[in-house]
């Protein structure tokens, strides 16, 4: 107990659980908008976006996190762009990009001789590595997805619920897709410092998809998302501070634990009441 | 009575196709006016209703709406059958586009109406397909609008559902929207007594 007293005298502790508690809270939102958007495959591609910023940022001698996020919303326009026609969908317009990314991020590594050592490092991120700076971005974009959903929740449960129905209704369809993927895209750039590009569906989806099974509604399931998110990363923090275990580990075996409880609690519960 | 939409010499192919899937269809409606399009699959009946929602472009021609039409849609199926939504919130989807802020007075009058009412707590993907066009049907009257589209509304219905569905289109009053809807179901298409529109699959 003393021990964890201590290191909450330290700041990186306590700027890591901030980070934790507010991302939370807001991130599992931009996993409700990529579960029912169907965006999963857009989400590898901004991961592999994540690698090929690194590796940029790495090269070149720039700051990492301005980098993917420009990189990552630069994807993305370019994606809109491809889909503007509604001839190419926006999963083989992410699967393009994503092998795009990935062949430019070997290029600019052997150009520029960026040790693999270095870009590996880029997969693994660290809530005590949390810079003023990256809290505040990090608050900054929780609340507006907090903002967004709640000033918008009625067209955007239309959209979730039939593109066609809430076009012909009046919804600005457009506007709000390209918002989502903007939103979607700032999140993995942000959560990728947290987590590292590898985990970040601990933080993002894996809530989601634990209280999606049983929510009755879409109210329900951004609450119970956010409220899952953030006991899952206030709780995996705690216990990877005091057995001194990564935290992206932890979160992200204790969400995956979560998700399988709920499969299994619902999947009695059924049973139960066929029986 | 004015013309709400007109549909001048309209043709359509798809941008990565060589031929038309049809060409040179005209048609008009006024207010409060009831067509149905019938025709083979895959003569371009849907496409028509997306034509005039201004999901797609016609490829020739020109669709002439009256300024600020409110259209309401009525789809064949819902590919999201997973999504946790009440009926009534379905319902409730009407309220956006309804210009005249009706409240939810408007949403149980819309569900009364298409006798919808006693599935409103019930999810809309646990609802038959039936009990889902009612529900698609009370969001349409919900929302209030001059044009209404229905899109096979007797896909996926047992003859009961659909008899029911026939009674609510037949008992539509005249003072309430104009309709218009595609239809290759005989069943339906012989029960009303509307103006016609046969598309040929080219």
């Amino acid at each position: 107990m003393d021990r964890l007293l201590f290191l909450f005298t330290l700041r990186p502790i306590v700027y890591g659980l901030i980070g934790m508690a507010v991302s939370g809270i807001g991130f599992p939102l931009a996993g409700v908008i990529i579960v029912r958007n169907g965006l999963i495959p857009m989400r590898y591609m901004l991961m592999h976006g994540v690698i090929l910023g690194g590796v940029f940022s790495i090269a070149l001698g720039l700051p990492l996190f301005p980098v993917v996020a420009a990189l990552n919303l630069a994807l993305v326009a370019l994606m809109i762009a491809m889909n503007r026609d509604g001839r190419t969908s926006l999963s083989t317009a992410s699967t393009a990009m994503m092998v795009f990314t990935m062949g430019l991020a070997s290029m600019i590594g052997h150009v520029f001789d960026v040790p693999a050592k270095d870009t590996l490092e880029i997969l693994w991120g660290s809530p005590f590595a949390l810079l003023t700076s990256d809290l505040v971005i990090l608050c900054i974009l929780s609340v507006l997805l907090v903002v967004y959903v709640l000033v918008f929740f009625r067209p955007v449960s239309m959209l979730f619920f039939d593109h066609d129905i809430a076009s012909s209704s009046g919804v600005n369809v457009r506007f709000h897709n390209s918002l989502m993927l903007i939103i979607t895209a700032l999140t993995v750039s942000v959560a990728m410092k947290l987590l590292g590009a590898l985990l970040i569906d601990a933080l993002v989806v894996l809530p989601v998809l634990g209280a999606s099974r049983n929510a009755k509604s879409l109210k329900a399931m951004f609450i119970g998302s956010s409220i899952t998110g953030f006991v899952l990363s206030v709780t995996g923090y705690f216990i990877s501070l005091i057995f001194n275990l990564p935290v992206s580990g932890v979160l992200a075996v204790l969400a995956a634990a979560v998700y399988a409880g709920n499969i299994l609690i619902s999947k009695i519960r059924i049973n139960r009441s066929l029986k | 009575m004015g013309c709400i939409l007109n549909a001048n010499n309209i043709g359509f192919s798809y941008p990565d196709s060589t031929e038309y899937l049809f060409r040179n269809l005209s048609f008009s409606l006024n207010d409060n006016e009831r067509l149905l399009i019938t025709g083979p699959n895959g003569s371009g009946k849907t496409t028509i209703l997306k034509l005039i929602l201004g999901m797609l472009s016609v490829t020739e021609g020109n669709i002439k709406l009256r300024e600020n039409l409110n259209i309401a849609y009525c789809k064949q199926d819902y590919p999201n059958p997973g999504f946790p939504i009440s009926a009534e919130e379905v319902v409730k989807m009407g309220l956006y586009g309804n210009r005249n802020n009706e409240g939810l007075a408007a949403v149980r009058r819309a569900m009364e109406r298409t006798g919808c009412l006693h599935l409103a707590g019930r999810l809309f993907s646990s609802l038959s397909g039936g009990e889902r066009q009612r529900v698609s049907l009370a969001r349409c009257f919900c929302q209030n609008a001059d044009l209404l589209l229905l899109d096979e509304p007797s896909s996926f219905l047992d003859t009961d559902s659909r008899n029911t569905l026939v009674s609510i289109l037949q008992n539509l009053e005249a003072g309430d929207f104009a309709v218009i809807a595609v239809t290759h179901d005989s069943a339906v298409s012989s029960a009303l007594d509307w103006k016609r529109l046969e598309t040929e699959a080219f």
